[in-house]
This record gives C-alpha cells, sequence and structure tokens, in this order.
C-alpha cells in the first residue's frame, strides 16, 4: 500500500475529525489551529485532489450559498480506504515514535 | 460600510485560477476564495480582503503548477535541461542565433529609443495641450510665402478680443546681436531669446531660483539657465545680480534649468521683448513686422478649429495691400510635422521629420524581422537532429500542445539571452549614433517605463515570433514518420518556406548594397566635380566692421595671403529676386535672378572666368554705379546670344552689361546654376581670402593677431570654403553612414542564415554526396552541385531587389540638380560582392561536405 506524506496524512486526518463538516475553509481553519501554519488555499486543494483521485475521500456537493457568491460547497468524508489508510499510518508511527517520550518528553528530565 | 455589499473577486485572480484549477472544481475553489475574501472584507474592510485575495493567489500558484504540469515538476525540468544541453551540443549554431537575434534587437532598440526621443519633443510642458504657435501665409503677386513669423501686436490683440485665447507670448530667437558679459566673462555663443513676460506662465521651464510668475517684471530683468549661472557666478547665489548684456545692465531674477535637448525652442538666456524697442521702436507696434513668433494658450475647451476662423477673419482687415491666412499649429506637432517653410524664420532650426520616424521604424522592424527568419530558418533546419527526440517525447505521451510549449520557452529563453546580449551592444553603439544623429541618447532612458515595456514587448515579440514557426513546424510530425528509418526529413512546404524567407533577406540586403554604392558613387561625385572655381585654399570671416582700407593694410603685411576680397562666398541656398529687367522682356515672365555681392578682387580670389567681356576694374570709376556682370544661364535666360552693352534695370537702377561670367557653381549640386547678377557692392560684411597652401597655421595666427589688435568685441571665427561647401551635404553624408550601417548588419545576419542554412542543406544530402562519390563525382563537381541550388535562389532575390532598389535610388538622386545617374554596372557589382561573400561563407561547410569520405556518409545504414 502507498504511503502518504506528512501533508496528505494531516489533511486526511482533518477531514476525519471535521467529520460532516469538512470543506476548504474549514479545513484551513482546523489545520491553523492544529499546526499553527497558515495554508494557502492551493496547497490544501491539491493533496485533496490527490487523496480523492486516489479514493480515500468522498465528496458531496452542497446546496448553492449566498455567501459564497451563489457557489455550491463541496463537503469531503473520509472513506473506508481512507480509515484504513490512516490506521496503518498510526501503526506506522506508533512503531517508529516507540519509546520516545519516556526518554525525552518525560517531565523529570 | 454596508455589511452585505457583495464584491466581485477581481477579474484578473478568477482567470488565473480557472487557468491552473482542474474544470470539475473550479467553481468549489473559486467559492473558498469567495468565502475567504467575503469575510475579510467584512470584518477588515475591502483594501484588506483584497491583500488577502491576492496573498492567498500568489501561493497558491505553485502547488497548482505541479499538479497542472502532467508530468509533473520533472518535465519543466527535462525541458529546460534538453534546451541547454541543445545549445551546448550546438555552440556554433546557439552562438549565431543569439548572435542574430542580439544585433536585431539592439538595433530595434536603438532606433525605439530615437523615435521615443522624437515623439518626446515639447511633450514636458504642463499647459502643452493648450498651446498652439500661430503660423502666417501671405501671398502675394509673386509668391507665396509660410512662415512662423506672425504680426507683433497679434498676441495681445487675441488675449482682448477672444475669451477661449487665455494667455500669448511673442518668442523671438536664433539671431546674435546681443553679448552677454560679466566682468571679464564674454559669452559669444550663447542662445537668447527676446519673449514677453507670460512667457514662463504658458511654457514649463523649471526654475531653480526664481518665480516664473514674476520672471520678467521689467525689460532690466534676465532669466539664465543654471550652466551660464555658473560660468559666470561659480557657486554664489546668482538672483540679483547684475549681468551686462551688450552696454545694458540686466538684472538676474530667475535661473531655471538647462532647457531640455527635446524642446523646439533652444535659449540660453531670456529677457523682455521690450528691450527690442530701442532698434525697432515703431516695428514693435506694427502688424507688417513678422519677425516674432506668437504662441498663444487656448482655454481647454475652446475648439482649434473655430479660433482659427475667428483670427482669420478679425486680422485680415489688417493687411489692406496683400492676402494673410493665418492658422494655429499645436505644440506637438511643432518638432515633427512643421512644412520646411515653416522653418523659413529663425526661432527652430532643427526640425523633425515625421517621414523618418515612420521609416526607421520600418528599417528597425525590418532588421528584427530579418534576424527573427534566421532563428526559424536555422531552428527548423536543426529540427532535423531533433525530430527523434520529438518522436520519442510523442510516443510517451506528449501532446501537440506541450511540444508547442517547449519550443516556444526555448526562442524565449534564447530571447532573453539575446536581450542581454543586446543590451551590451546597445551600450556600445550609442555613442557613435549620438554622435550621427546629434542627440544624446542614453540606456538611462531604458529604465523609463514606456523604454521597459517597449523593451519587454521587443523580446515576447521577438521570442514568439522567432518560435512560432518552429514550434509549429516541430510539433506537426507524426511519430510514425519520424521514427521509421527514412522518416524525418520534413515536409517539402517546409524547405520551400524556408527558400522563401532566405530569398527575401537576400532580396534585402541586395537592395542595402545597392543603395549605399548609389549614395557612396554620390558623395564620390560631389567631392570630384568641377564646381567652376577654385575653392581651396579659401578663408571666409567676419569683416568685424572694420574699415576695408585697414583690414587689408594689415593682412597684406604677410605674403602668404594672396588675394582679399570683400564678397559674398557660395552658399547652400541663394535668395534672388525677380526685380531684374531689360529691354523685350515678357512682362508675364517671373523668373528669379540671384544677386551676388561682389568687389574688384572676386575674379582673382575665386579663380573665376570670364566668357565675354570683363569684369569690374578700378580704372572705369563708373563701373560701381552703372555697370553689371551677370553668368551664361542669365544671358541665356535673358535670350541674348551678345548680352555686352545691353541696358537693364535692377531693382531701379539702370545698369549696362559689361561682362558675362563662366557658369560656376554658387550653391550646393542640390540647386542647378541660377541666373546671377554679379553687384559690386562696396564692402562687403564678409571677407574671403586666398592663402598659400603652405604656411597655413602661420597665415592664420597673422590673421587671428590683425583681427584681435582690431576688434575687440567678438571673437575670431573662419572656416576654410571647401568645409563650408562639405557641409551642404552633411544630411546626405548622414544617410550615407546609416544606410552602410544598415548594409552591414543586413549582411551580417543575411550571412548568418545562409550559413545555418547551407550546413543544414550539406547535412541533409550526405548520402547523395557519398553515393555521387562513390559513382565517380569529384570534389569540384559536388562543391558546384550544392552551391548550384544557392545561386539560384540568390538570382532569384535579385529579380526582386533590383527594381525596389532602382526606385530608391531614383528618388534620391532626385534631391541632386546634378548626379552621375544610376548605371547598370552597380547592380551588377552590388549582386557580384553579394553573391561573391555568399558563397565564401557557404564554401567551407560545402567543402567539407564534399570531401567526406563517403564510406562514413553511407556506414550508418
Amino acid at each position: 500500500m502507498k504511503r502518504l506524506t506528512l501533508q496528505e496524512e494531516y489533511i486526511l486526518l482533518a477531514v476525519f475529525q471535521l467529520g460532516d463538516n469538512a470543506y476548504l475553509m474549514t479545513l484551513r481553519k482546523y489545520l491553523k489551529e492544529k499546526t499553527g501554519k497558515n495554508y494557502s488555499i492551493g496547497s490544501i486543494y491539491v493533496p485533496l485532489d490527490r487523496l480523492w483521485k486516489m479514493g480515500y475521500l468522498d465528496t458531496t456537493i452542497g446546496k448553492p450559498s449566498p455567501k459564497v457568491g451563489g457557489r455550491s460547497i463541496k463537503y469531503y468524508h473520509i472513506t473506508e480506504k481512507g480509515k484504513r489508510i490512516l490506521a496503518e499510518s498510526k501503526k506506522i508511527h506508533d512503531r517508529m515514535w516507540l519509546g520516545f517520550g519516556e526518554k525525552v518528553m518525560s517531565p523529570e528530565k | 460600510m454596508k455589511k452585505h455589499a457583495y464584491i466581485k473577486l477581481p477579474l484578473l485572480g478568477r482567470f488565473i485560477l480557472k487557468y491552473l484549477l482542474p474544470n470539475y472544481d473550479y467553481e468549489y475553489v473559486i467559492g473558498a476564495f469567495e468565502q475567504g475574501f467575503q469575510d475579510m472584507k467584512d470584518s477588515f474592510g475591502k483594501t484588506r480582503a483584497l491583500l488577502w485575495f491576492w496573498w492567498q493567489v500568489g501561493l497558491s500558484i505553485p502547488p497548482l503548477i505541479k499538479q497542472k504540469s502532467t508530468g509533473g515538476i520533472s518535465m519543466l525540468i527535462s525541458y529546460f535541461k534538453t534546451t541547454v544541453r541543445n545549445f551546448l551540443k550546438n555552440k556554433a549554431f546557439s552562438f549565431i542565433n543569439i548572435f542574430g537575434l542580439a544585433i536585431g534587437m539592439a538595433c530595434c532598440l536603438l532606433i525605439l529609443l530615437w523615435v521615443q526621443d522624437e515623439l518626446g519633443f515639447d511633450r514636458f510642458h504642463k499647459k502643452g495641450e493648450q498651446i498652439y504657435r500661430i503660423t502666417t501665409t501671405i501671398l502675394t503677386k509673386e509668391r507665396l510665402t509660410r512662415t512662423v513669423g506672425s504680426p507683433a501686436p497679434l498676441g495681445q490683440t487675441l488675449v482682448k478680443e477672444f475669451p477661449e485665447v487665455e494667455n500669448a507670448c511673442r518668442v523671438q530667437s536664433g539671431w546674435d546681436g546681443w553679448r552677454l558679459h560679466y566682468g571679464e566673462k564674454y559669452f559669444f555663443n550663447e542662445k537668447l531669446a527676446a519673449v514677453d513676460p507670460s512667457f514662463f506662465e504658458i511654457f514649463t521651464f523649471e526654475f531653480v531660483k526664481g518665480n516664473p510668475k514674476t520672471a520678467l517684471p521689467d525689460k532690466h530683468s534676465i532669466v539664465i539657465t543654471e550652466e551660464i549661472a555658473r560660468k559666470c557666478f561659480g557657486t554664489d547665489e546668482p538672483l540679483g545680480k547684475i549681468l551686462k548684456m551688450s552696454n545694458h545692465d540686466m538684472k538676474v531674477t530667475g535661473v531655471i534649468k538647462n532647457v531640455p535637448k527635446n524642446s523646439h525652442i533652444q535659449f540660453d538666456y531670456a529677457f523682455s521683448a521690450e528691450n527690442m524697442r530701442q532698434w525697432r521702436e515703431s516695428k514693435l507696434d506694427s502688424w507688417e513686422y513678422l519677425q516674432f513668433a506668437t504662441y498663444i494658450q487656448l482655454h481647454p475647451e475652446a475648439r482649434q478649429q473655430e479660433v482659427c476662423e475667428k483670427i482669420n477673419k478679425l486680422v485680415s482687415k489688417n493687411f489692406p495691400t496683400y492676402k494673410v491666412k493665418f492658422g494655429l499649429q499645436p505644440l506637438k506637432r511643432i518638432h515633427l510635422r512643421s512644412t520646411p517653410y515653416d522653418s523659413w524664420m529663425v526661432v527652430y532650426s532643427q526640425r523633425g521629420d515625421i517621414n523618418s520616424v515612420y521609416i526607421f521604424s520600418l528599417v528597425a522592424f525590418s532588421i528584427l524581422l530579418l534576424a527573427c527568419i534566421n532563428y526559424m530558418n536555422l531552428s527548423t533546419a536543426r529540427s532535423v537532429q531533433r525530430v527523434r527526440e520529438v518522436g520519442i517525447r510523442k510516443v510517451v505521451g506528449a501532446s501537440r500542445k506541450n511540444i508547442f510549449g517547449q519550443y516556444m520557452g526555448e526562442s524565449l529563453l534564447l530571447t532573453l539571452f539575446a536581450l542581454l546580449a543586446a543590451l551590451i551592444f546597445l551600450n556600445l553603439m550609442i555613442p557613435s549614433f549620438n554622435t550621427l544623429s546629434g542627440k544624446s541618447l542614453s540606456l538611462n532612458q531604458a529604465g523609463s517605463m514606456p523604454m521597459v515595456i517597449g523593451l519587454l514587448l521587443v523580446t515576447l515579440f521577438t521570442g514568439f515570433l522567432a518560435g512560432s514557426y518552429p514550434a509549429l513546424f516541430l510539433s506537426a510530425f507524426r511519430p510514425i514518420k519520424i521514427l521509421q528509418k527514412d522518416g524525418g526529413t520534413g515536409s517539402r512546404t517546409g524547405i520551400n518556406l524556408r527558400r522563401i524567407l532566405v530569398i527575401v533577406q537576400f532580396a534585402f540586403t541586395i537592395g542595402l548594397i545597392i543603395t549605399s554604392t548609389v549614395i557612396y558613387r554620390q558623395m564620390h561625385f560631389i567631392k570630384h566635380k568641377d564646381l567652376g572655381f577654385n575653392q581651396d585654399h579659401i578663408i571666409t570671416f567676419g569683416s568685424g566692421h572694420i574699415k576695408p582700407e585697414v583690414m587689408r593694410e594689415k593682412l597684406s603685411t604677410n605674403t602668404d595671403i594672396l588675394q582679399i576680397s570683400y564678397s559674398q562666398a557660395p552658399r547652400q541656398i541663394l535668395y534672388g529676386n525677380t526685380d531684374f529687367h531689360w529691354q523685350g522682356k515678357d512682362p508675364g515672365d517671373n523668373i528669379m535672378f540671384y544677386p551676388v555681392s561682389v568687389d574688384y578682387q572676386y575674379l582673382d580670389t575665386f579663380k573665376v572666368k570670364m566668357a565675354q567681356g570683363r569684369f569690374y576694374n578700378e580704372k572705369f570709376t563708373t563701373d560701381a554705379e552703372k555697370a553689371v556682370v551677370i553668368n551664361e544661364t542669365a544671358a541665356r535666360a535673358m535670350g541674348m546670344k551678345n548680352p555686352l552693352g545691353k541696358q537693364v534695370t535692377h531693382k531701379g537702377t539702370p545698369r549696362v552689361i559689361i561682362g558675362v561670367i563662366k557658369d560656376f557653381h554658387m550653391s550646393s549640386l542640390h540647386h542647378p546654376i541660377e541666373p546671377m547678377v554679379f553687384l559690386y557692392s562696396g564692402p562687403f560684411h564678409h571677407i574671403c581670402a586666398r592663402i598659400r597652401p603652405h604656411n597655413v597655421d602661420k597665415t592664420l595666427k597673422h590673421i587671428q593677431g590683425v583681427w584681435k589688435s582690431l576688434v575687440k568685441d567678438r571673437p575670431f571665427e573662419y572656416e576654410f570654403l571647401d568645409d563650408t561647401i562639405n557641409n551642404f551635404y552633411k544630411k546626405e553624408r548622414k544617410t550615407a553612414t546609416l544606410v552602410l550601417y544598415a548594409t552591414i548588419l543586413a549582411l551580417v545576419i543575411a550571412l548568418l542564415g545562409l550559413f545555418g542554412l547551407a550546413s543544414h542543406t550539406a547535412e541533409q544530402r550526405t548520402k547523395e554526396i557519398g553515393i555521387r562519390k562513390v559513382l565517380g563525382a569529384s570534389i569540384p563537381e559536388i562543391i558546384l552541385l550544392l552551391i548550384k541550388d544557392i545561386t539560384r535562389w540568390f538570382l532569384l532575390s535579385n529579380l526582386v531587389a533590383w527594381p525596389v532598389a532602382y526606385l530608391i535610388t531614383k528618388k534620391w538622386m532626385q534631391n541632386f540638380a546634378y548626379h552621375p545617374g544610376i548605371s547598370l554596372w552597380i547592380f551588377l557589382l552590388s549582386a557580384a560582392i553579394a553573391l561573391a561573400v555568399a558563397i565564401l561563407t557557404v564554401i567551407h561547410q560545402v567543402s567539407r561536405a564534399a570531401s567526406r569520405n563517403p564510406v562514413n556518409c553511407l556506414r550508418y545504414e
């Protein structure tokens, strides 16, 4: 199975966390809250599109809203395939990070 | 601020996003931008929202581009790599390409600079759009005179009578009646301007010190340029200082920046026109006095045509004896669109010509086009080597668009290199161009906004034009055909088009060679034509208003001065009149006679010969009042075989013809020899002295010494007559030099193109050559075979070039009354030169192809 890049992983996780309310602007806000980094719309859109092409994401189109100039909003949802790859990622992470917390980040040190 | 006022996103931003985003998602992504934008607008206002939007767009572009390029960024890198490798692999080709383009672009930019300068004349005046100059057309019985001088009281009358005319001022300049001095510092050559006080309100000359509104309060005030201020006072405060203008005390009331070179009014110091009263008391209010140029400032709403009609209606009653018509000339049209007669008055001498602006723009464009053609030729020729690359790219999925983009990008990149080289060339070319054109262009001008835009446009234009054909040509290859072993030679039409391009280039070059040969032949003709008198070793200088007897006596102490004559030297243009009558003259005959002032020594000084009769002689005391000498043309014009002793009247004085002078060229060769009347007129204000050819320096020093001892108030200024005569043809010499440069450039560019093409042909026919050699062809035979092709195109281009060159040179020749004509050998010679150079260029490539071992050419199969 293909590995995710860090950015893809973050975005996939963000879509998961936001549940039914994941679209470009909320994702951007969420990522800013969690990572402190200001992502540009383009740099979120590109991985989203890639993840969607790979089948990790699903989309639904919302109703046209006056707030975005009469346009519709595209909502993203994580698919089963997406959840599996996240689980896979988590496992790898856990394996890789094993023991790091006790040795480096423990309060005694 | 209304909270929900809806503002659309900027069009350009939407356009960029539309291009970069896939169609299926454009709506949604732009929706996100929209949402963020509206949020920002609601909380921080429109400006912040716009900033945010552009910042977001800017940040989004790189990832979107990465996504957009199908093969990812690696494809772009691959393009770049191929381009660089190709440059390096074919160093000679790349060099030729860049060099050719750079020359073309440098020329184009240089001419752009010049055109910008010409078009920029008089544009620095703030009220420029409202300023007009009044022109006058006078119709008398004899002729029509157009002048920029207008009646002295006209301007003030118009301001009083018409509300549309907001302001008016008179200007007179271009003469040197008054000299400026301050203490021991004398200024002889500074340009003066006698103006009305409103001058500085109408025109915008930047004041360093003083106030333009009150710059010339009375006739004893003067406004000077920074340069004069520096020369006179150094670093001292110039305001309030007293300068002497001849013997008048003038108080400095203003200092302006030096008058820009692109102003048609040129002066170094300006003072009130009221000062002219002491010379021309009555004339300053006279409607007959036309020595002022009048500028008026119209109300912005006023219509030029209407005002002009009103002026004519008002003023015509002031001219009962002859008809006068006035015209209004907008300020910005003065430099480029004045007719020659408009410059009749001295206010303005360096007139531009809108036609030469057009012609030079055309030349610039043509040279650039030639360079582009070269690039197209070389690239398509080289394409043979690259068809396989294109084939492979297409096989692995490149679309036609991709290939097109690749080659366009390549040509743009090359053009950028060429631009750098062009700027270096430009820097080298500017100084000699400035001496040639009398301008002061500099690359700094290239920093101005229009020039930067011009540079970018030229670069983009060149890149696209040069790249278009190769890109289209290469991207059209079919991969199957390319990758088949014998394929890939390209379509026949491509080759034909290439030939046409070469023919055009050569036609252009041959045309230019012919033109410059004709021009240089004319210059040679002028130089060696016998003018009918001896122009060598004659010095001319002013008389300095010293009594001729004194001057003669002092000068003649030096025996190297052979003759001294107080008379009029030959000059470019003569002024004639029709007031010359004889018995039996047809009253309707309006023939012009040109008077020349002479004295007794005239004949010996200029070494002119008599055809009949005798010249003026001191022994005959009545000569001065009662006699006249004419030239042969005049005798013919009067229809007299034997004019000696005939009675004539010149300007009311009856005279007897005592001699006929052999025809000689009193004016430039542009004009035919005119009927001339030589009049003994006492001391003329010009001295012509014939000196011995040796010891010229010593003789000059002697004359200078005499001058200094006699004339106190002005420096010794002299000219050699042959220099003066040479200067008649200044314009032609400039043209000759320019055409020569253009010829060399065109030749170089054409040869570069030919070189590329020849090596291409040789390469393409390698196998043919190999087989021919195997079958027994000798090397010379093969060389001949290859050259035959070039010669054929060459003859074709002659067919195009000759008629065009003939028409152009014929038109140019008509400027001269005397010319050697255009003969066939010039055409043949030019063609022969071009052919010889062409063959020399290709012979190396061709002979290398011909002498190659056939085994090597044929082994490939």
